[in-house]
């Protein structure tokens, strides 16, 4: 019998241990080392976006630099990730750039996208990659277009936060 | 990706990709590198989950073993391999200890030829 031998590389930034939403209608997170971090509010639509807040809450979520730096370059090993329900957002700040990548758990199946901007509040208007391992391009075919993507994301942020 | 894979030697990893021929047995020993906070996780005492799923999502497989010396060997016994037809898949692979999951590869590719 033939014998072959891999390595895996995985990476674990501390992740979110629950999450609750405050009076003001912020959403707080609280840190498996205990930390909270406060990463959004709802805004005039509650059942409908999910406002995040600017860059330094989102640098917060994320401290470890070389994690990070890690977690950019093997986007498929990343454990940093906010569990919204069937929706696991990792909030990313590299460089000053907010870049969020989700996976949308849609039954058995998970596709990954992201997008690199400025602000992590433009994610609706944002241009979405599939980030998925190359290997399986014909999944993408299955993505939805950008801004469904969203809907989504709004649809299933609602559930949570309704 | 099928095509290129074709014709080279069962198993094989080959960008990444961990492929092999219909109904092969085989071993693969997956040395598994945790790392946490820039030092690397010492995995003594923690079990592995290592699960394949087809390209649907649906469940093929999963190994759930010991992690020792800081790896897991995947039996592909005749059995085994049998589940697996010609195709791609993904596995991800899990450690686990007192509860905790940690995920160290997810969605990697696998191709039975």
């Amino acid at each position: 019998m033939q014998e072959i031998e891999a390595e895996v590389c995985g990476y674990i930034t501390r992740g979110v241990e629950s999450v609750r939403m405050d009076a003001d209608g912020s959403i707080i997170f609280t840190m498996t080392d205990g930390d909270e971090v406060n990463v959004g509010s709802v805004g005039a639509s509650p059942k409908k976006t999910l406002v995040w807040q600017n860059e330094p809450d989102t640098a917060t979520v994320n401290s470890n630099v070389a994690a990070l730096s890690a977690i950019t370059q093997n986007p498929e090993a990343y454990d940093v990730r906010i569990k919204i329900g069937a929706v696991t957002v990792p909030a990313l700040t590299v460089g000053g750039k907010s870049v969020i990548g989700i996976s949308l758990m849609d039954g058995a199946s998970m596709r990954a996208y992201q997008f690199t901007g400025t602000k992590v509040s433009e994610y609706r208007q944002a241009t979405w990659t599939f980030i998925n391992t190359g290997a399986f391009d014909e999944m993408s075919e299955n993505g939805a277009s950008q801004m469904s993507i969203a809907e989504y994301i709004d649809e299933r942020l609602s559930e949570v936060t309704a | 990706m099928g095509d290129k894979l074709k014709n080279t030697v069962s198993p094989a990893l080959t960008d990444g990709v961990l492929s092999w021929c219909e109904g092969d047995a085989f071993r693969i020993r997956l040395k598994i590198k945790l790392m946490s906070q820039g030092s690397e996780v010492d995995l003594d005492g923690y079990s592995a989950e290592v699960k394949f799923s087809g390209a649907d999502g649906g469940d093929v497989h999963t190994f759930e073993c010991e992690v020792e010396n800081g790896a897991v060997t995947l039996d592909f016994t005749d059995g085994v391999s049998s589940e697996f037809l010609p195709g791609r898949y993904v596995f991800s692979v899990v450690v686990k200890k007192d509860g905790e999951r940690s995920t160290v590869v997810r969605s990697s590719p696998a191709i039975v030829w």
